[in-house]
């Protein structure tokens, strides 16, 4: 949780611009044990 | 003698006719409150928000009633909370609820999305945000998404409304129409009580029920004082106003240093500023303000709007950093 509290967004880089748009969105990461966060991946 | 521009204080005393208030009920220190005192807060605060008295309960400083709320409603819910934001009690609440859920604000509009939101209602729901949010200072909720929420009957909704003073945006009038919604405020901040300590919180139907055994105590000093407060609350109306005033000069002369600034519906500023150790530096030269670096973005930092004298005293030492 410390970390990703600390980060805008987070990044895809798969290599192909197509699956990276395909992933881009919202996430529910879960980042402990009943805690998870929401934010941005681009 | 430290500034303190680290604690969204008032920077102004209250009136005279406020301060002979306490000292009324200092005399009676030796009594425990009487409640027909109590009962005239609440219809005074009843009458400032437009909700009907029973549904104000009074606390010692609004902290205590969002860990009430959380410690009373979280259990088998899942709670949702926006980071950043300052709440207590919220570890201990992962215990006993589903699960913790924190929405990620970023700059640089700060905003919620509502579809992320609406679509985490699917099991039941205790959601507590701020608004205006501290430390951003953003408007994070709108009528319509409020709407949508409390028309689940799996959400519960908590605002926040410690700055609603200087938004002017309030939720109260949701509180008559639905059951699943309750709104804190404090007169900590707009009305320069911070010492005395005085949180309310206005129910809907199912908080009211959920909140009917919170102890009804406050000190004598600090329900006098806040009566004085509401029947006269002229200097409470000017004070926002030099507060305002003050914050727009200080937004200016902040950006004419290069650091960035944000808007804010609150008397502080969010600002960014890549300056190494900023906060530790403005210590040094004994100003404090808040370092949100650890809780969330690197690089950002809240300033209370202080007196003029203090934020000239901040501007200077702020100049001093880029100079040298």
């Amino acid at each position: 949780m410390d970390k990703i509290k600390q980060l805008e967004c987070l990044r895809v880089d798969t290599g192909d611009m197509e699956i990276d748009k395909s992933l881009s969105g919202f996430a529910t990461v879960v980042t402990g044990y009943k805690e998870e966060v929401v934010t941005e991946i681009k | 003698m430290m500034i303190r521009l680290d604690m969204n204080e008032n920077p102004y005393e209250p009136p005279e006719n406020v301060l002979d208030a306490v000292a009324k009920g200092i005399r009676n220190v030796n009594r425990y409150s009487e409640l027909k005192y109590l009962s005239e807060l609440q219809k005074l605060i009843a009458s400032y928000s437009t909700v009907s008295p029973d549904r104000v309960i009074v606390s010692p400083g609004s902290d205590f009633l969002l860990r009430e709320v959380i410690n009373v409603f979280s259990k088998d819910r899942k709670i949702i909370v926006v980071n950043p934001s300052f709440l207590p009690a919220l570890e201990n609440a992962k215990v006993f609820s589903r699960k913790l859920i924190k929405y990620q604000l970023v700059p640089p509009e700060f905003k919620l999305n509502p579809e992320i939101i609406l679509r985490e209602l699917d099991e039941p729901t205790l959601i507590i945000i701020d608004n205006p949010n501290n430390p951003t200072g953003k408007i994070l909720l709108d009528e319509n998404l409020v709407e949508n929420i409390l028309q689940s009957e799996n959400a519960l909704l908590l605002i926040n409304e410690a700055y609603y003073e200087f938004s002017g945006f309030t939720f109260a009038n949701f509180v008559e129409k639905y059951p699943n919604v309750a709104i804190t405020r404090t007169m900590d901040k707009a009305f320069s009580l911070a010492g005395l300590r005085l949180g309310y919180l206005l129910a809907g139907d199912y908080f009211k029920l959920g909140l009917s055994d919170f102890p009804k105590f406050l000190s004598g000093p600090t329900i006098f004082a806040a009566i004085e407060t509401l029947k006269n609350p002229g200097y409470v109306t000017q004070n926002i106003r030099k507060i305002t005033d003050e914050r727009k000069r200080l937004e200016r002369e902040l950006e004419k240093t290069g650091i960035e600034v944000f808007p804010t519906n609150t008397n502080f500023l969010l600002i960014k500023s890549a300056i190494p150790d900023f906060a530790k530096i403005l210590i040094d030269s004994g100003i404090m303000i808040t370092d949100l670096s650890g809780e969330w973005l690197n690089d950002f930092y809240t300033i209370s709007i202080g007196l003029p004298e203090e934020n000239n005293a901040l501007l200077t030492a702020i100049n001093n950093v880029i100079t040298n």
